[in-house]
């Protein structure tokens, strides 16, 4: 690495995260765009696949994250995980999963995969 | 008992590719890595941000990317190709956090980016990334119903973390008052960094606060979270002015206990940064400092600050790069009780008790360690 090369990558590198803050007014996702703990999510998921219900245990495998639990950050990351997971996991589109969730200790609220 | 070259290499932050504090930087942030034992929470791809990623053998990706995080990190520690081994161990990180949407988390990936972006070797590009995680971390507070009504930290601190001075206190206001308080005093703070962070002249205001208000944050909580207490306090050093030159210290010369200080700080202080002038050759002279100012305490001069007893002990103590490692070391193992001795030390709150200690020190000193002090005894009272 020689020259202002470095330094022009590093300023690169930089903008694309003034990009994704720009970026993150336009959507509920929250990625690079350094937003930590911002929200408190409280949910449960809920998977069956092809009618048949999945265990906390299998669900935790499937999604890496507890059945239930909490996260700090938007809760549509959890959302963007768990349909993602679907969609390769299951592309045939057996799969429904409901999950219950609470922001900030507000209102309880539902979130459904696939979206009604 | 000398140390073998490589094994002091930790100690050294000159005379390398990158300016000192940056050197220190690095290595602070290998050794948080190290002692956390931060790889052990690598995952194999998950949903990545980077779709190819997960077309890769899975359990070889993850190893690598341990193997080449642990051994980047010891190379920032031992070796002398800093630039490298910060772009190496930087990159490693960073593909371990798109790798995986469940592993990925802002902790982690301001972390890789500070490694990244101190490779480059420039310290405004690490000062500059500090400032943009405070801008985008004010503004979308700013911007969220729950953070302007104060429903995020009424909730956050009285029913998730059950923090016991928020449930007493909160009550003694209207509604979400206290919460409303935390939440624009944190977003305040934040959106003033962003901006504070960007102009040299108040690089000390921004330290200041910016380390006080993440230590608050810990004491609070009892959280780092994860990587991040770490990566931000680490991160200030590319605000601070390292001493050019040698740091002068006037000591008295005719004192065994003196000498035998001098010969334990010496023997931490691998880059040669302090250069110690006996008092009774009249250096002080040059600054103003009588003979008789100079009988009573040790002095500092590191450009035009002149510092004297305890805080110039101090200031010697954290010119060395084994103090920083001591401190994150004991902040890894006790994260509330190393950062409130922490602050204690560093900030004037241990003043008044650091004085009359080394003023004690300085009256008895002929007494103390081996009696080859040549002061004259005191005269009976």
């Amino acid at each position: 690495m020689a020259g202002r090369l470095p330094f022009f990558l590093g300023v690169l590198l930089l903008a694309a995260q003034l990009g994704a803050i720009a970026y993150s007014r336009f959507t509920p996702l929250r990625y690079f765009c350094w937003a930590p703990f911002d929200q408190q999510t409280q949910y449960s998921i809920a998977v069956s696949i092809g009618g048949e219900g999945l265990t906390e245990m299998q669900i935790q495998r499937r999604y890496r994250r507890p059945a239930d639990g909490a996260d700090n950050r938007s809760a549509h990351h959890l959302f963007d995980l768990i349909e993602r997971a679907e969609k390769k996991l299951e592309p045939a589109g057996r799969s429904r999963v409901t999950v219950t969730y609470r922001i900030n200790g507000g209102p309880e609220d539902i979130w459904q995969y696939p979206r009604p | 008992m000398a140390i073998p070259a490589a094994l002091a290499r930790p100690f050294r932050l000159s005379g390398l590719e990158l300016p000192p504090q940056m050197v220190l930087l690095c290595r602070l942030l290998a050794l948080t890595l190290l002692l956390t034992w931060h790889v052990r929470l690598f995952q194999t791809p998950f949903l990545p941000f980077v779709p190819f990623l997960d077309e890769l053998p899975a359990v070889p990706f993850q190893r690598t990317l341990q193997a080449t995080v642990v051994l980047g990190a010891l190379a920032l520690l031992f070796s002398t190709r800093i630039r490298l081994a910060a772009f190496v161990t930087g990159a490693a990180l960073l593909m371990a956090v798109v790798s995986s949407r469940a592993y990925y988390g802002n902790n982690k990936a301001f972390t890789a980016l500070l490694l990244l972006l101190a490779a480059a070797g420039d310290l405004r590009l690490i000062r500059w990334q500090v400032a943009i995680l405070y801008f985008g971390a004010g503004l979308n507070k700013a911007l969220d119903p729950d953070w302007q009504s104060g429903q995020f930290f009424h909730h956050w601190a009285g029913a998730r973390l059950e923090n016991p001075l928020y449930l007493w206190a909160a009550p003694l206001f209207p509604a979400l008052v206290l919460g409303k308080l935390f939440c624009w005093g944190t977003i305040a703070v934040e959106l003033a960094l962003s901006v504070l962070m960007l102009f040299r002249r108040f690089a000390w205001p921004a330290i200041w606060i910016s380390a006080l208000f993440q230590c608050g944050l810990l004491l609070f909580t009892g959280q780092t979270f994860t990587l991040f207490f770490f990566a931000s306090q680490i991160a200030l050093l590319a605000f601070v002015e390292w001493p050019k030159e040698p740091v002068t210290v006037i000591w008295d010369g005719e004192c065994g206990f003196c000498a035998q200080t001098k010969d334990r700080l010496n023997r931490f202080d691998w880059d040669g940064i302090f250069h110690w002038v006996p008092q009774q050759t009249n250096i002080g002279e040059r600054w103003g400092l009588t003979r008789e100012t100079l009988a009573n305490a040790m002095f500092t001069v590191s450009g035009a600050n002149v510092r004297e007893g305890y805080t110039a002990f101090r200031a010697m103590v954290v010119w060395l790069p084994v103090f920083w490692y001591a401190a994150l070391a004991a902040v890894v193992l006790a994260p509330r009780s190393a950062v409130i001795a922490l602050l204690l030390f560093l900030t004037p709150l241990s003043n008044p008790v650091g004085e009359a200690v080394y003023r004690w020190v300085a009256r008895n000193r002929h007494r103390f360690g081996d009696q080859t002090c040549a002061l004259p005894d005191r005269p009976p009272s």
